[in-house]
């Protein structure tokens, strides 16, 4: 009686997970089939587009002559009278515990409080948001980005986001994009993939933008323009070892690097890729050694360089370092290899060098010290011009839809501390060596605490390239 | 009055509330929140089935959810599979790959096994970062075809993966195999000398293990159309454990529980990674010191007692 | 250019697999005597090399004390850590490792948030360079090997010929016998894994400024100890140190001759190949 009574409760359960299971299964295929319609709402898209823009003229001759930026939209403002106090909101992902999220959120907020200063953007203040997508930690797993990116959507209700840093988190957040139809401005990725999946498939990627750094391209062509110029300065300096850590970035850039250098009369002597995370160099430095190699071209994304400049300081390799070392681009490097970085040189950004070149880059870099204590990173030049294009691209739009925005940030013009922005049909920042024609690269050397100086191009650039005592 | 058994009740209930919940509760955040949840207990309680049952402690379960991952990528990529193929194909390549890195090494000694299983997916995730030709690199593999954009047909699809896999999981942790693989663990030498082929038993849950992470490992691909390196990262393998330990190991629901409240509650609570792997390795620590059975770990006994219940022929005096 | 390399693989491989005895010595104590894996043993080694930073960056006490103070809180961290952690779950080998392995991630997360998740760059103990055998070294790196073997020496003495260190060696032996005999296996227990945590600070801080110290180099540390102690035998001293050195030219002689990219590959392989192939270890002798 009690064996049939508790046979007969288990197949009750039993049938009952069945029914949610098929449940499940019905509910699933319904929802399915019904969202994979097609989408009915173009036409009303671009409509409140164009009603928007013949509203617009006054800002949109204001911008379109290279004026500062905080001036025309003032203008703007004075001339549109929205009257709502309902912020705008602009969301801040990234690595926000690590140097790189901490410039990002500081030259944005910096960007903001003078926007606002001046009657805020469309007579609406801008408000700023922030999620950490610890993309620093590079064991940390992309979907913590992604979480943080759902999250600054869909409970922050960000309208644009900023940020980004590490690649593959900014591919995984690029492609996610159709979804939240949110423009996203990246600050710190420079991946040529990221333009090339707008280029390949612009109505799901067109979302992205690129606005610092320059891509991977553009930094190779910066670094060998440099290496040209050293020709005429260092002509003694002609053995080049290139050490790259094994990512997918320098492999592009590597054989482009190997075979331009020597048509400027540079002599290859050894090239060695390094695994991700190295810590010790003894092996790459004693082959460096023995080459003869004048100069190391450096190319690392990540902290490994610390352990390399320190090594490469302590064993007097008698060659310089000149390259990419990001990890190098922080002050706390200094710190970090107890002043081995001494006479490493490294590409930045123009607007990195602690030399402005602009009227908007004294500005911006009079603030930030005296706000932060410290000298922006390329994040912070990034995250604060950012603001800006999508302030003004909201003011000229009219909207704070993210869809309609994207041609006005597609014609973005505006003046930074790292010279002209203007992107491409990739949404690349265009890079060119002059300043006031596109973002412009310049290298630095450090030279003493936390503080590097400017060896290229001139101006900025006060010195030129010294060798280590050891040389 | 019958004897239900509180797993197939708390099964039960928790399955209605998941069904129900987009019609009550449509927010999108808290729908995108649950399919990471339900993502993260298929992989939780694949782990629970082979170390729970088996008392093999693998470290390393991120290195199926990995296989997974990319498998379901390069499927979809080069032979433009779509997701509701790739998802359970990626779940047998799991189980092909994880039978030649676990077919060595289930023969050995505890101790021997956990540190073999630590370092695969170390070794598998340095793999897919250096041969960047093939994998991708720090790139990953990218452009991947999602089942649907939306996030209820998302959250739906998570839930009946995990729903299925529960049950598959249950029934044969529930059914003489699985007090099979629960001899192992109480004695393995005994099991043995008993004729039992011990190394067969655990491979085959090793298997089973491996085509749920699999498949979980297939499905995040396609919601995020993105797989990385960092599929394989000894977080996830970590994170796991402790969902599986607080929750409750060798009951299969257990793991569910753990990973609903830890993925809940630190996800959307919009606490920062660093921390939330501090409070899971905490809660971890104290659960082990204080409740060796997890939050439902008397739902251990009643696993056990199921078995029983069925293998007898429902006499309940036989528990 | 032959010889250089040759010259240059005897140099570096040796003075690694000085610090990799060193680091690897308290393991294989903890096992043989305490019976545990502790997966947080690599904690110890970042931990000791972020305890001189303390000391000698941030609170500015000279290198010296800074060292000495370093190893004696690494020390005192040992004991109160087998007391606190590993000795209520002592009776479960399973436990031991997953609470070992939570107790390391939960360090490395607590350091992360006080000191970040960047290198500190830990400052060289001595400067400059050397050239033995013709081959450019850093004087730490021969610091480092120096210290390392005259601390391995001590300790193997200490195991020898004290009283103490007797007692050691009974409870390693047999735990229960020892106890019978009255020696509070506990105390004992505890003090080995001191002296292991000890230890692996020392070799941090001697490794930190070459190596770098992060906090997630707890992992690399663990599973270089683990892959010498598997590859020495669990519980044999002279085969720790044996297989140190094995561990340190395999890694060097790959780095040097096969790619420098496969050089972190090689502890793994070796625990891979040595698991599988003698599970017993070089000159293990203690049964599992």
């Amino acid at each position: 009686m009690e064996t049939r009574r508790s046979g007969m409760a288990r197949s009750a359960a039993i049938a009952v997970l069945v029914v949610i299971v098929v449940a499940a299964v019905a509910g699933f295929a319904s929802y399915y089939y019904v969202s994979t319609a097609p989408p009915t709402t173009t036409t009303s898209v671009s409509t409140s587009v164009s009603t928007a823009v013949t509203t617009q003229t006054s800002v949109s001759t204001a911008i379109s002559t290279q004026t500062s930026i905080s001036t025309s939209i003032s203008t703007a403002t004075k001339t549109v009278t929205k009257n709502t106090t309902q912020p705008i909101i602009f969301g801040i992902l990234g690595p926000l515990t690590d140097v790189t999220g901490i410039d990002e959120k500081d030259g944005a907020q910096l960007a903001v409080a003078e926007i606002n200063a001046h009657g805020g953007v469309l007579g609406r203040p801008l408000e700023l948001v922030y999620e950490d997508t610890q993309e620093a930690n590079p064991t940390i797993p992309v979907d913590v980005g992604l979480a943080a990116m759902n999250r600054i959507v869909t409970v922050d209700h960000a309208q644009v986001i900023i940020g980004g840093e590490r690649s593959d988190v900014v591919l995984a957040e690029e492609a996610q994009l159709p979804i939240y139809k949110v423009p996203y401005l990246d600050t710190g990725a420079a991946d040529t993939t990221l333009g090339q999946n707008v280029l390949s498939n612009y109505s799901l990627y067109k979302y992205f933008f690129m606005v610092s750094p320059v891509n991977s391209t553009a930094l190779a062509t910066g670094l060998i323009t440099y290496y040209a110029t050293l020709r005429y300065t260092n002509a003694s300096l002609t053995n080049v070892y290139i050490l790259a850590e094994d990512i997918a970035v320098w492999h592009a850039l590597v054989p482009v690097l190997q075979y331009e250098l020597p048509t400027f009369g540079y002599k290859i002597v050894g090239t060695t890729y390094f695994p991700y995370g190295t810590s010790d160099f003894s092996t790459q430095l004693s082959a460096v050694r023995s080459s003869g190699a004048q100069i190391i071209c450096i190319l690392a994304a990540g902290q490994d360089s610390v352990q390399l400049i320190q090594q490469w300081a302590t064993l007097q390799v008698p060659a310089v370092p000149i390259g990419i070392d990001v990890a190098s681009e922080s002050p706390t490097f200094w710190g970090q290899t107890n002043g081995d970085a001494k006479y490493e040189t490294i590409e930045v950004g123009i607007g990195d060098t602690g030399t402005p070149i602009n009227t908007i880059g004294a500005n911006f870099y009079a603030n930030f010290s005296k706000y932060y204590d410290t000298l922006p990173i390329y994040t912070a030049d990034g995250a604060y011009e950012s603001v800006y294009i999508a302030a003004q691209a909201i003011e000229k739009a009219g909207t704070t839809n993210g869809t309609a925005l994207i041609p006005y940030l597609e014609q973005t013009n505006i003046t930074g501390p790292d010279g002209v922005v203007r992107f491409d049909r990739s949404h690349n920042v265009i890079y060119n060596p002059d300043f006031t024609k596109g973002a412009a690269l310049a290298m630095v050397q450090w030279t003493g605490y936390n503080q590097y100086t400017c060896v290229w191009p001139t101006p900025p650039a006060t010195k030129p390239l010294a060798r280590p005592p050891w040389m | 009055m019958p004897r239900v058994s509180w797993i197939l009740l708390l099964a039960v209930v928790l399955a209605v509330v998941l069904l129900l919940l987009p019609t009550v509760y449509p927010n999108d955040f808290a729908l995108t929140i649950l399919t990471f949840a339900n993502i993260f207990a298929v992989v939780a309680a694949s782990w629970d089935f082979f170390t729970g049952l088996t008392g093999r402690f693998n470290f390393g379960q991120a290195l199926f959810f990995g296989i997974g991952a990319y498998a379901a990528g390069f499927m979809n990529l080069d032979l433009r599979y779509g997701p509701l193929l790739t998802i359970p194909l990626a779940g047998a390549v799991a189980v092909v790959i994880g039978v030649a890195f676990g077919y060595p090494t289930l023969r050995l000694k505890g101790p021997y096994f956990a540190l073999a299983t630590l370092i695969f997916p170390l070794i598998a995730g340095d793999l897919t970062f250096s041969l960047s030709s093939v994998f991708g690199g720090e790139h990953g593999l990218y452009g991947l075809t999602s089942i649907s954009d939306s996030y209820v047909v998302q959250y739906y699809g998570s839930l009946l993966m995990m729903l299925i896999t529960i049950i598959i999981l249950i029934y044969l942790a529930s059914s003489r195999f699985g007090l099979a693989l629960e001899s192992i663990r109480d004695d393995e030498r005994a099991a043995s000398a008993a004729g039992m082929n011990v190394t067969r038993y655990k491979l085959i849950a090793y298997m089973i293990s491996a085509f749920f992470t699999g498949m979980a490992g297939a499905y995040q691909a396609q919601l995020f159309k993105f797989v990385g390196p960092t599929t394989f990262s000894s977080n996830i393998s970590f994170e796991v454990i402790a969902m599986t330990i607080i929750g409750g190991i060798a009951t299969i629901v257990g793991p569910v529980l753990g990973a609903y409240l830890l993925v809940t509650v630190l996800d959307g609570l919009g606490i920062s990674s660093d921390q939330s792997i501090l409070v899971y390795g905490v809660l971890l620590m104290i659960i082990v010191l204080a409740f060796p059975g997890g939050l439902l770990g008397r739902l251990k006994s009643n696993l056990r007692a199921m078995r029983i219940r069925r293998l007898m022929g429902g006499r309940p005096d036989a528990t | 250019m032959g010889d250089i390399v040759v010259f240059e693989i005897l140099v570096f491989g040796g003075l690694l697999g000085a610090v990799f005895a060193l680091l690897s010595l308290g393991f294989s104590l903890s096992y043989g005597v305490a019976r545990i894996l502790n997966l947080a043993h690599g904690s110890f080694y970042m931990l000791g090399g972020y305890l001189y930073y303390a000391f000698f960056v941030l609170s500015g006490i000279n290198s010296a004390a800074s060292l000495v103070l370093a190893v004696a809180v690494m020390f005192i961290l040992g004991i109160g850590f087998y007391l606190a952690i590993i000795r209520p779950v002592r009776s479960s080998p399973v436990r031991v490792l997953l609470i070992t392995l939570s107790a390391a991630v939960v360090l490395q997360e607590i350091v992360t948030l006080v000191l970040g998740n960047r290198n500190v760059g830990e400052p060289n103990i001595i400067g400059g360079i050397s050239s033995p055998l013709g081959v450019v070294v850093e004087n730490q790196e021969i610091l480092a090997a120096g210290v390392s073997l005259a601390m391995f020496v001590a300790v193997w003495l200490f195991i020898r010929m004290t009283k103490v260190g007797k007692a050691v060696q009974a409870v390693a032996q047999d735990g229960e016998a020892a106890s019978l005999m009255g020696i509070n296996n506990t105390r004992i227990s505890a003090l080995t894994v001191g002296l292991s945590a000890a230890t692996a600070g020392l070799a941090g801080i001697m490794l930190g400024p070459l190596m770098g110290i992060a906090p997630d180099s707890w992992l690399n540390a663990t599973v270089i100890a683990f892959a010498v102690v598997i590859l020495g035998g669990l519980g044999s001293v002279p085969g720790t140190f044996l297989a140190a050195f094995v561990v340190s030219y395999s890694q060097i002689f790959v780095g040097f001759e096969i790619s420098a990219g496969y050089e972190i590959i090689i502890p793994l392989a070796v625990i891979a190949v040595a698991v599988l192939v003698r599970p017993k270890g070089l000159l293990g002798k203690v049964e599992e």
